[in-house]
């Protein structure tokens, strides 16, 4: 057993285009180790969506392999990635992505509907204390509509966080932003990877934003440089 | 169990999300069921009213038993067509005792002339079983279909007649043949003296072929329910048309059993019986072409509508929630992106969808299921008179409902939706969480 949250080695990935085919990994290496915090930073085209997705175990690459929490993603069946997605990754999208219809609560908890295993009441401690940690708990039983863009990502997070998992990825988490909230996001990301043991992948195409961040991936052209 | 609650909660909220879109596909399927359960209402009525009609009002019974061909033969072969003293008995000994069997009456039918004053009419003279009679007015299909058609009335004025009059024989006319009688002679001819009102004669053969005359007396009308025969049926008992024409033998039995479930069953032990007893009969149910041509005929053809537009009505209510669903579902990529990406398995991503077609569906087949019947109820308040076609006279438009029959055209609603929602689910939702996030244009 390796120290690694992420291992990627040798990556190939590439879309067709119609007749053309667009090669988006171009042998990419990485390596994450636990409880370490990443950026990902690269020109928008570069590939950073793609990587993402594919650490995510949402995809598979077309070549090389990836490693998640020492276990190969190119060998599972669709039902194993889902459990993987579900249980060790936590997502955090640009566009938020709630559900209208539920409360905040009840959005963060979402992940959670697939923990047979836990009670209503452990379900709602780990809602709450989620919620707490982006300092969101006074909003637990407000719409997400009624929210601005900031509180929305932050309850985005929460969701990332509530299943406790090894490792977050947050692709472009504040491109929705305007600069102060985005800068608030970013630290507020750092700051719950100090407390938390879980790896942090978070990429942007925004050189500024990520200033502070200690270790910087450059991407470009589907490879690290 | 927890987690249907949840996908039930979550697939309600969609519903409200998309409320006037919802509301508005549900109006149409609400509406479209109701429309098609009045409809379907209708041809129930037709068929409750037509059976009590064939079967009580007009005592061909559930089965009749006769000769082959005796239905017609007695009317121009009488000496062959009839059954005679001794088969008769046979055949009362094998419905005896028989407990599926509510009632064995007789029949017998005659063609004859009546004679009003100078005028003449040809008629077919069909004889009433009076015991018949006094069961039918008992009986809750005709008291509650047929209430128009029977007339209390007629069986104390019958008896009433039989004591003062043993000579002249009696006839229930229908309201066609009363007016014929009814009618004021205008010949100058001598001998064309207006005779008293409601007296007549009858002019027919007897077995043997020997002339028949006799007086009636017309002592009330009897309408067959049905227009055609209406223009040349007169009703008398039994004994009457009997004493008229000098015999002692039947055209034909009828049969009446106390539930149409036992029908099967009480018709096939006569049926073995008869072949047993070797009498050369022949068994018909009210539904065959001899004995109830307007039920089977008219019921046939409405019900053969009636299904079709079932059909016709439950495939574009498929079609539109299938439109409304491939709407909702591909507007609804990222949240199904998101469920995926975030572990949920396909399957319950297509719960969650066809638990929110299925709600809307049984929220507006219960509303249309409704409205039908307070229409239903509506229309039988107004109390609409009406001709439906092949029917004498004019009757109570209603709408009658019949519980399997709704049961049926509800599933099958159900049923079209259910392909229809389960045909976009498999279509739309069976791919990757990252091409539906994708498709959302928000990765
Ligand atoms: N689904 C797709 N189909 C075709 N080409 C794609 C698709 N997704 C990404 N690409 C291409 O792959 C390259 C990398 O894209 P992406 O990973 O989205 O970059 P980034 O997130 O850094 O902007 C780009 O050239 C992009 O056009
Ligand atoms: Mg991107």
């Amino acid at each position: 057993m390796s120290d690694l949250a992420i291992e990627a080695t040798d990556v190939w990935k590439s879309y067709k285009l119609g007749d053309t085919k667009v090669d988006a990994l171009r042998g990419l290496s990485l390596q994450l180790k636990y409880g370490e915090l990443a950026a990902l930073v690269g020109a928008s085209g570069s590939g950073k969506s793609t990587l993402l997705n594919l650490l995510g175990a949402l995809d598979k690459p077309d070549r090389g392999s990836i490693a998640i929490n020492n276990r190969q993603v190119e060998a599972m069946s669709d039902e194993e990635l889902g459990q993987l997605r579900n249980r060790k990754i936590g997502f955090i999208f640009q566009a938020f992505h709630l559900i209208p219809v539920l409360k905040t609560r009840e959005n963060v908890a979402l992940p959670l509907q697939l923990f047979d295993e836990l009670s209503s009441k452990d379900r709602k401690m780990r809602v709450e204390s989620a919620l707490e940690k982006v300092g969101l708990l006074d909003f637990a039983d407000s719409m997400p509509t009624r929210l601005s863009g900031g509180q929305r990502q932050r309850v985005a997070i929460a969701r990332a966080l509530v299943t406790e998992p090894d490792l977050i990825l947050a692709d472009e988490p504040t491109a929705n932003l305007d600069s102060k909230t985005a800068h608030a996001i970013i630290d507020l990301l750092e700051e719950l990877n100090s407390k938390q043991k879980a790896s942090f992948l978070i990429s942007s195409h925004d050189e500024k934003l990520i200033g502070r961040v200690k270790r910087v991936l450059r991407i470009q052209d589907g490879t690290i440089v | 169990m927890k987690r249907f609650f949840w996908l039930l909660r979550l697939a309600s909220l969609n519903l409200l999300r998309n409320s006037k879109r919802n509301l508005i596909t549900g109006i149409a399927l609400a509406s479209s069921f109701s429309g098609i359960l009045l409809f379907t209402g209708y041809v129930v009525w037709v068929e409750k009213y037509l059976r009590a009609n064939t079967v009580f009002v007009n005592q061909s019974g559930h089965l009749l038993i006769s000769r082959p061909n005796g239905l017609e033969d007695q009317l121009t072969k009488p000496r062959t067509a009839l059954l005679k003293k001794d088969e008769q008995e046979k055949i009362e000994a094998m419905l005896k005792g028989d407990a599926d069997v509510l009632a064995v009456g007789k029949g017998l039918q005659s063609m004859m002339m009546i004679i009003k004053d100078c005028r003449s009419r040809g008629v077919i003279a069909i004889g009433r079983d009076e015991g018949i009679d006094r069961l039918s007015l008992g009986q809750p299909d005709v008291l509650k279909w047929d209430y128009e058609l029977l007339k209390p009335e007629q069986i104390p004025v019958l008896a009433k007649f039989r004591q003062v009059s043993p000579k002249e024989a009696a006839v229930f006319p229908s309201p066609i043949l009363q007016k014929f009688i009814d009618r004021k002679t205008s010949s100058k001819q001598a001998g064309c003296e207006e005779s008293a009102n409601g007296s007549l004669q009858l002019l027919g053969r007897t077995t043997t072929g020997e002339v028949a005359a006799t007086d009636g007396r017309a002592l009330g009308t009897q309408s067959t329910g049905l227009a055609i025969l209406d223009e040349r049926v007169i009703y008398m008992p039994v004994k009457d048309l009997q004493t008229f024409i000098e015999t002692d033998s039947v055209g034909y039995y009828t049969v009446y059993v106390k539930s149409l479930l036992a029908l099967p069953s009480v018709w096939k032990r006569l049926h073995e019986d008869v072949k047993a007893s070797g009498l050369d009969l022949q068994i018909q149910p009210f539904f065959s072409e001899n004995v109830g041509l307007y039920y089977i005929g008219s019921v046939g053809f409405l019900g053969t509508i009636a299904a079709f537009f079932v059909l016709l009505v439950s495939s574009v209510v498929g079609l539109s929630l299938f439109s409304l669903f491939s709407m909702s579902v591909t507007e609804r990529s990222m949240e199904i992106g998101l469920l995926a990406a975030l572990g949920f398995p396909a399957k319950i991503v297509i719960w969650l969808f066809e638990i929110e077609a299925v709600l809307l569906c049984l929220l507006s087949l219960g509303t249309g299921l409704l409205v039908a019947i307070g229409l239903g109820d509506l229309i039988f308040k107004q109390n609409i008179r009406f001709s439906p076609p092949g029917i004498a006279g004019d009757t109570h438009f209603t709408i009658a409902w019949e519980p399997w029959v709704m049961v049926v055209i509800g599933l099958t609603f159900l049923l079209v939706s259910y392909v229809s929602i389960r045909i976009v689910t498999v279509l739309k939702l069976k791919r990757s969480a990252l091409s539906l996030l994708q498709d959302a244009g928000t990765l």
